[in-house]
């Protein structure tokens, strides 16, 4: 499927020859295989993103405008996308155009005093992290990791974040913002709307980021966001995170003022105490998350002592599992999150240290010897703080996938945990789909919102991405924890977005939508977003990332 | 000089000649023509298979002289596989054939316990054409065939051999130019229209699909070609790694006179060539390849010396 050269010569009128490419190559690398990490609709083999008609880099919001009205009066789909995290940055039909959005990269401006940037769509959290410390302050940096865009995650994702329970979900901190409506006009949301500048997402009246959003995100699915304030949080460290040693053993040595541990419990009734207790503690709990288990129960211990020596690789990790001392570290470490405590002068972090050993005294806790080896925690805060080794999600095999997808308050969510793990280990073992890392790669935040409240978790799968067999029998696996997991109230977030794209990636059609909504016990969300729709694209130009229902008559 | 005489034969990727075989003979009335081949290399093919030698068994099938004929491939080397797992209507590329039939109604009452029939025979009025009465079938490896009656399609058999292909494309205005420059069409048999709009949800998978399409024919005679463009639901590209050979429809084959000079047409013109010009050695045979604006894969093929 090809753009005929009238239509493209009236695209390339808009962003410039440079600025766009049909060549077939070109668009080949704005695909995304289906068997790596579908975040979350489980892998599929031999299967790719489409590849669409045109691949255009707009450098403006008017650029950006006037594509969407070109698209409109073709009737051709569009998708802006920044960083491409997973396929549901990539369009769902050949018969779109893709928008990189790499050439609005620029923080508009720090607000140091109002605490809050504006900034474009290609800026990424790593960036814009480095520019708010120099002026002590900091962004919610997503669970994917430093190099994805803020603006994506706070205007058509949710924005889950480690750093949620200080810092607020990305979403939460979405103040002002630029949209150009899948129709092709610009609304300019709150204070900025009205000509007074960025500090204010809404003004009187209903809010809109309900219809911008829906209610997971909109994937890029409802227009383009060209610019937005983003809130910030400050950040009592140095102005920049100077770091030391050897790849991949890097580390940041940081004041006394910001510490990090890894804390653990015995039980997961006795774990769920000890979260409730943080968060009514009024500590900072400025990240605060289950990183590590990424890797699984059985292997994290030894992958950490991968991280943090230069001297090995991967291939120790079997003769390292025999270590007896690895080995009772890594016992120590099996009910475990992180958390960083962030003082603002010394006398605080006295006081949130002295907070945190009692709560861990009175709840059988207590923190991981080996994560406070100097080495260790100096390369784990910079882990931490900056997130910015997501390829490590890949690094057994090439692919992964979150399974299960437990939330909720500790004392429902954590117990849950050992089920799910349970369930894997024995498919670990009676399989060899994917790694066997001991069941449990439950990572989680611990603080769904601002302040605490909730706990989420899901359970990293490691697949070879190439090897037919492997994706297959993940597959199959999922299958399986999606029955068991909604049976058993863990959760079937491997297939959350099942709803929007086939295996094949292409986009569900509106029938295969309204099949799968109509099993649901509360689908008035979804007719409320077909009204939506049905105003702002109604030529239907975004993909099934935004979920409608048509509303029986 | 050159001449364009319509659709000679229509290629299909299958996966089992003998089932195939058995279904176009046993239950469509196809014979088969000496014209086959055992499994075998071709290093003719070579250049449409990426410098692989490709091995491969062909089978040919027709019904009648003036018909379509339609062949059938076995690929050993490269090791194929189905072009996509499920097949959409408005996929871009060949993907039907139409037969002409004498009675659809009667046809269908006769195979109906004995093939996939996609849905009950319908009948729309066309513009210049009058009741075009249609049904939709798919054969036991997925490919869809149409089964057409109508009074400006006459018929001698109850099943007389396929009139057309049906190719899916981008844009129908544009593929329309290139097909009546390019592949000999000059006469519109059906002109473009919008009729089947909401009459073939059932093999688009969504209601009320809407199409436009024609029906190009050559004065020269020989094989039509049906271009239709779904606008709704769209279909999807060939995907980039199909190799020739794989499963479904792969190429429609245009019978010409004097292949070299269209090739060094072609060539000067500037079309995607997927194949240069091939001479088979021993007989008088010459062919070569051409994507259309889509990447569609055409074959012109001749026999006998340029005249």
């Amino acid at each position: 499927m090809t753009m005929s050269k009238e239509k493209y010569r009236e695209f390339e009128d808009v962003v410039g020859p440079d600025n766009i490419s049909d060549d077939p190559a070109m668009l080949d690398s704005y695909i995304t295989p289906m068997c790596q990490s579908q975040h979350h609709m489980g892998p599929a083999y031999d299967e790719f993103t489409p590849r669409g008609l045109a691949v255009l880099m707009p450098g403006s919001t008017e650029e950006v405008q006037a594509i969407v009205k070109l698209c409109n009066k073709h009737k051709i789909k569009f998708k802006a996308s920044s960083t491409f995290w997973t396929s549901r940055g990539n369009i769902s039909d050949d018969y779109a155009i893709t928008l990189d959005m790499r050439r609005m990269d620029h923080i508009l401006e720090i607000d140091e005093k109002n605490q809050f940037a504006v900034i474009e769509p290609f800026v990424i959290g790593a960036t814009l992290q480095a520019e708010a410390m120099k002026v002590g302050l900091n962004t919610t940096i997503i669970g994917a990791g430093s190099s994805c865009s803020p603006l994506a995650s706070a205007c058509a994702n949710g924005g889950p974040s480690p750093f949620a329970l200080y810092g607020g979900l990305t979403r939460e901190n979405l103040l002002s913002f630029e949209w150009v409506m899948p129709n092709g006009e610009i609304l300019r949301s709150g204070s900025l709307g009205s000509e007074l500048g960025w500090f204010c997402d809404d003004g009187p009246g209903p809010g809109l980021k309900g219809v911008m959003m829906a209610g997971q995100g909109s994937m890029g699915a409802m227009g383009v966001f060209t610019k937005c304030a983003i809130k910030l949080f400050p950040w009592p460290g140095p102005d920049s995170l100077a770091n030391d040693g050897i790849i991949p053993a890097y580390k940041a040595t940081l004041p006394p003022n910001i510490q990090g541990h890894t804390v653990a419990w015995p039980s997961w009734e006795a774990y769920a105490d000890g979260v409730y207790r943080i968060w009514d503690s009024g500590i900072s709990g400025y990240y605060a998350h289950r990183q590590y288990t990424m890797f699984g129960r059985d292997l994290k211990g030894a992958m950490i002592r991968i991280l943090t020596d230069p001297t090995k690789t991967i291939d120790d990790l079997e003769e390292m599992l025999n270590d007896p001392e690895v080995q009772r570290q890594n016992e120590e470490m099996k009910r475990d999150f992180q958390i960083i405590l962030a003082g603002m002068t010394m006398r605080d972090i006295e006081w949130q240290e002295k907070v945190l050993d009692k709560i861990l005294a009175e709840t059988g806790g207590y923190k991981a010897s080996m994560m406070e080896e100097p080495d260790v925690k100096d390369w784990s805060l910079l882990f931490l703080l900056r997130l910015g080794h997501k390829n490590l999600n890949f690094v057994y095999a090439g692919g992964y996938e979150g399974c299960f997808g437990i939330g909720g308050a500790p004392d429902h969510a954590c117990p849950k945990v050992e089920m799910a793990a349970e369930f894997k280990r024995k498919w670990e073992q009676e399989h060899d789909y994917f790694a066997q890392a001991g069941g449990d790669c439950m990572m989680g935040g611990m603080g769904g919102i601002g302040g605490g409240g909730a706990t989420a978790w899901e359970n990293f799968t490691h697949f070879d991405s190439h090897s037919a067999e492997s994706v297959q029998g993940t597959y199959d696996f999922f299958e399986a924890t999606s029955k068991y997991g909604m049976e058993h109230g863990l959760g079937a977030m491997e297939r959350m977005y099942a709803i929007s794209r086939r295996d094949d990636g292409y986009a569900r059609s509106q029938e295969e939508q309204a099949q799968r909504l109509s099993r649901m016990s509360q689908p008035h969300v979804y007719e409320y977003q077909w009204k939506i729709r049905e105003i702002l694209d109604p030529n239907k130009l975004g993909d099934a990332y935004y979920v409608t229902l048509e509303p029986k008559k | 000089m050159y001449e364009i005489a319509g659709v000679h034969h229509v290629a299909i990727g299958v996966k089992d000649l003998e089932t195939m075989e058995s279904f176009y003979t046993g239950l469509l009335g196809f014979q088969t023509t000496p014209q086959g081949s055992p499994a075998g290399p071709q290093e003719i093919m070579s250049g449409i298979t990426r410098g692989v030698t490709p091995v491969f068994a062909a089978r040919m099938l027709s019904q009648g002289t003036d018909a379509i004929v339609v062949e059938f491939l076995q690929m050993v080397t490269p090791v194929p596989r189905p072009i996509r797992r499920d097949f959409r209507y408005g996929d871009i590329g060949a993907n039907k054939m139409a037969v002409a039939v004498s009675d659809v109604n009667e046809l269908y009452s006769e195979l109906k316990n004995k093939v996939d029939f996609c849905f009950s025979p319908r009948s729309v009025e066309l513009p210049g054409f009058g009741a075009y009465n249609f049904v939709y079938c798919k054969d036991p490896e997925g490919n869809l065939i149409e089964f057409v009656s109508g009074e400006k399609l006459p018929t001698d058999n109850k099943i007389d051999g396929v009139r057309w292909v049906g190719i899916s494309v981008t844009d129908l205005d544009r593929s329309l130019t290139f097909y009546q420059k390019y592949t000999g069409f000059d006469t519109l048999f059906v002109k473009p229209h919008e009729h089947f709009s909401g009459l073939v949800d059932e093999v688009s998978g969504s209601k009320q699909t809407k199409v436009r399409s024609c029906i190009l024919a050559s004065g020269k005679g020989g094989g039509m070609v049906e271009l239709f463009e779904v606008l709704e639901p769209r279909g999807r590209s060939i995907p980039s790694y199909t190799m020739w050979g794989d499963f479904g429809y792969l190429q429609t084959c245009m019978i010409c006179k004097n292949v070299p000079e269209i090739a060094a047409y072609f060539e000067n013109e500037g079309l995607e060539i997927l194949l240069e010009l091939q001479r088979m050695p021993g007989p008088e045979v010459s062919f070569t390849y051409v994507r259309d604006p889509d990447g569609v894969p055409l074959e012109f093929l001749s026999f006998g010396k340029p005249g």
